[in-house]
């Protein structure tokens, strides 16, 4: 593959980078809110059961 | 594959969304093994020290392939790593599911390692490092960083729901599936080492070159000593923090907050550090976390414990977790250029895993000979001190060679 640089490119992108579109924005940010909403729920109602299952691995690390 | 690999770089933002979402799956990933210890090794009829080996021998890997996949993604474009991390994953997960034998778990656990060298946060730091202006870097590695925390935070109740459901043999089919998820990531990551946003700042330098003049500058020895620390804290606290809580009588829901608000306040402060790095000095940034976290271990010591006390430590503990990441990597680059930023950075890694075996081992085996974890909470203040001072006399400027002339 042939080493290619695009100056212009880069000079515009040192000078400013492009902005994420809004859209995209939008559909990350709340893509993240549903997942980190959904694992906190799960940690509230599940947590203990998760911490007792690490337990062993704790467990056998601590002696 | 050549060296000058290159292609028309992707713009910014869709860098720093595809490493973080690279980060998020791959440190997610590594996070869950802890969560098959009993149903793998009960099934198998092993004993569970041999699929904890399977998990330190993963982490070793972790820590000697990161500075390797970091050559050849400085050399040759993140992608490829990012592609192999991903492949590498997927194969440790499909060994897990069919391993019948120790050797099957241990090089399960070869294969993790070198997966998540490939997809984890140290992979991509060098991409989102060149891709970004110097003013900008420390600020879009945090948000790598930040991708990173979230996958952590929500991998484990994720998957425990998965093991639930399915079983523990098909919930590695979809993990395997999931880490596959990652391959596409790497397109917007494949530009090659020309793709740098100043990449006619410096002169050319080898990777060999690099290395040397990284062992000779007194700085990078000192930003290693502190990320060792910070590998020590962060694997003792997350690793030890229930078997703590337990033995202060208190439930074990609290230690399960707490490390919920480690994760939440991770990416408070980790967003914090990255703006701090946009415009004051990193390594008094570093120093800084350094010394609150031995102010925040001392609460262990004087405070007294209960499950409050316990959840606002932890959350002040997340403030300062992972947020070393943007700020030393973002010094490796101000010293050294982005060139090979992801070798240098993997090798401040090495010393970050050394000091997470130390500290979840030191922690053990203090508590079983001493039945507390007062001694440790002491040696963890000692090191956040060490640690803040020997940030403090860091050289926050680029190697000489780098203010010498392209074409010279």
């Amino acid at each position: 593959m042939r080493q290619s640089e695009h100056p212009t490119t880069m000079a515009t992108r040192s000078a400013e980078p492009e902005a994420m579109p809004a859209g995209v924005g939008y559909v990350v940010n709340g893509v993240l809110g549903l997942l980190i909403a959904g694992g906190l729920y799960l940690i509230a109602v599940r947590g203990e059961a998760l911490v007792a299952d690490l337990g062993a691995l704790v467990a056998l690390i601590c002696g | 594959m050549t060296a000058a690999t290159s292609r028309l770089p992707s713009p910014l933002w869709l860098v720093i969304l595809s490493a973080a979402a690279v980060a998020g799956i791959g440190m997610g990933l590594r996070q869950v093994m802890g969560l098959y210890l009993v149903p793998v090794s009960t099934d198998l009829g092993l004993g569970y020290a041999v699929f904890a080996f399977a998990v330190a021998i993963a982490n070793l890997v972790w820590g000697f392939a990161a500075p390797v996949t970091g050559i050849v993604s400085d050399k040759y474009g993140t992608g490829y790593v990012v592609v192999f991390g991903a492949v590498a994953t997927a194969i440790g997960i499909l060994l897990l599911y069919a391993a019948r034998s120790e050797a099957g778990l241990y090089l399960s656990g070869v294969f993790l390692g070198l997966g998540v060298a490939g997809a984890g946060v140290n992979a991509v730091v060098g991409a989102v490092g060149r891709a970004a202006p110097p003013e900008e870097r420390t600020s879009a590695i945090a948000s790598v960083g930040m991708g990173s925390g979230i996958g952590i935070l929500i991998a484990l109740p994720y998957t425990h729901v998965l093991i639930e459901a399915l079983g523990w043999q098909t919930s590695l089919l979809v993990l395997a599936a999931t880490a596959m998820l990652i391959l596409p990531l790497a397109i917007p990551l494949s530009a090659g080492p020309a793709a740098t946003a100043n990449a006619a700042a410096a002169p050319p330098q080898d990777a060999r070159a690099a290395l040397a003049e990284a062992f000779r500058h007194p700085s990078f020895w000192l930003l290693n000593a502190g990320f060792f620390v910070c590998g020590f804290h962060v694997v003792f606290y997350g690793t030890h923090l229930p078997a703590y809580v337990a033995s202060q009588g208190l439930g074990p829901e609290v230690a399960v907050w707490g490390l919920t608000v480690v994760g939440l306040g991770n990416l408070i402060g980790t967003w914090l550090a990255g703006q701090w790095g946009r415009r004051l000095p990193k390594r008094i940034g570093l120093s800084l976390i350094y010394a609150g976290r031995a102010v925040v271990f001392l609460g262990f010591l004087y405070l007294p414990m209960t499950a409050f006390t316990v959840i606002a430590l932890s959350a002040a503990l997340g403030l300062l977790w992972l947020s070393t990441i943007p700020l030393t990597s973002g010094l490796v680059a101000t010293f050294f250029g982005p060139r090979w930023m992801t070798m240098l950075y993997g090798i401040v890694f090495l010393s970050h895993q050394i000091g997470s075996f130390l500290g979840v081992w030191l922690g053990g085996a203090i508590y079983d000979r001493l039945q507390s974890y007062d001694a440790m909470w002491w040696i963890s203040v000692a090191l956040g001190v060490f640690a803040a001072l020997v940030h403090l006399p860091i050289a926050e400027r680029p190697v000489a060679r780098m203010a010498e002339p392209a074409a010279a």
